[in-house]
């Protein structure tokens, strides 16, 4: 940030709790849905559960525009490549979910064809377990990313 | 108990003869071996496996494509359908002429009947004709064989993966591949926190 070097420091601590905050309640997510998982993403983006509650509303089809990237599904050899470029796509500051078991480790398909975790090949913040995940993990993973990124952790 | 045991064991016995029934009672098996019967007088074929009333019959590679386009263009036979290519691989097995078999499923709308075609594909010449200047069904098939087993189809227009990425390096399907693969799924680039894309 070259606004911060600017500033006395004083204002400049102040200014990053200040982006900080907008950051984590305006958080763009980016699904990368590949399998039975997108299927529990898109319940938990509609009315019943709702996520725009929480401040991640608006889902973005284009990683340029998005700042939360969620990859809900297996992931096999073939797609990690497109998995890569669309994490490098994305602009900074970035976050990643890997949601359900299969995008965390493989989950059941420990096969020649799927990638054991997308942890290997991309950094991730946040791990949701289950296969799938309920709503409401997928909430409270959300929730959690929020709270790391208000304090500045991430 | 004992007697049943003997009522499958002789038809067992039976389906590994030409005559699966001599006096069939559905009318489809009826129509599936008169069909079989006047292909195997017509191309000279050998005594066909039958199984469950389905007719298999064993051709060389070299005849495949001819008796293939016999078979679709001729009204008699006119099995205009090829529902579709696959292979085996017996690796090791007992009793078995080659490691690859190819097979081809047949149909015919007009006649209603099925026929199925085995091609023996030696392990140290993987390779044998194409078929998709006969039936266009053919062209993704092969190209599928291909990817799975390394088959290659001599004079295919377009013989490349059509699962796997391109640059895969190995056969999954052959009974020899390791069910972890060869380490392809480890083979990325790893991108790490506050990496830029390279425009
Ligand atoms: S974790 Fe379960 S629900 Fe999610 S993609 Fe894998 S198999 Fe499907």
């Amino acid at each position: 940030m070259g606004l911060e070097d600017l500033l006395p420091p004083f204002f400049a601590t102040k200014l990053q709790t200040l982006l900080n905050w907008s950051r984590k309640n305006s958080l763009w997510p980016m699904p990368f849905g590949t399998a039975c998982c997108a299927i529990e993403l898109m319940s938990t983006l509609s009315s019943r559960y709702d996520l725009s509650r929480f401040g991640a509303e608006v889902l973005r089809f284009s990683p340029r525009q998005s700042d939360l990237l969620i990859v809900g599904g297996r992931v096999c050899v073939k797609m990690m490549p497109v998995l890569q470029k669309i994490y490098l796509q994305m602009p900074e500051p970035k976050w990643v979910v890997s949601m359900g078991a299969c995008a965390s480790c493989g989950g059941v398909f420990d096969t020649y064809t799927m990638i054991q975790g997308v942890d290997q090949f991309i950094p991730v913040d946040i791990y949701i377990p289950g296969c799938p995940p309920r709503p409401e993990n997928v909430i409270d993973a959300l929730q959690m990313l929020q709270e790391q990124i208000g304090s500045g952790k991430k | 108990m004992s007697e049943e045991k003997k009522d499958v064991e002789s038809n067992d016995e039976k389906s590994s003869d030409f005559d699966i029934d001599p006096n069939p009672k559905q009318e489809w098996q009826t129509r599936e071996k008169v069909m079989a019967e006047k292909v195997a007088e017509r191309f000279e074929l050998d005594a066909p496996v039958v199984f469950r009333g389905q007719y298999e019959f064993t051709v060389e590679a070299s005849r495949i494509v001819q008796i293939l386009r016999e078979l679709k263009e001729d009204e008699e036979f006119a099995f205009n359908r090829l529902t579709d290519v696959t292979a085996v691989d017996y690796l090791k097995l007992e009793g078995y002429e080659e490691r690859f078999a190819v097979l081809y499923f047949i149909y015919s709308y007009e006649h209603k009947t099925h026929l199925r075609l085995r091609v023996w594909v030696d392990e140290d010449d993987p390779r044998l004709p194409t078929v998709s200047g006969v039936f266009g069904a053919a062209n993704w098939g092969e190209r599928e064989v291909y990817d799975m087993f390394g088959l290659e189809f001599i004079g295919h227009p377009n013989l490349e993966r059509i699962l796997l990425p391109t640059n895969f390096g190995s056969f999954p399907l052959r009974k020899d591949y390791p069910l972890r693969g060869r380490g392809e799924r480890d083979d990325f680039p790893r991108l790490r926190r506050g990496e830029k894309e390279d425009l």
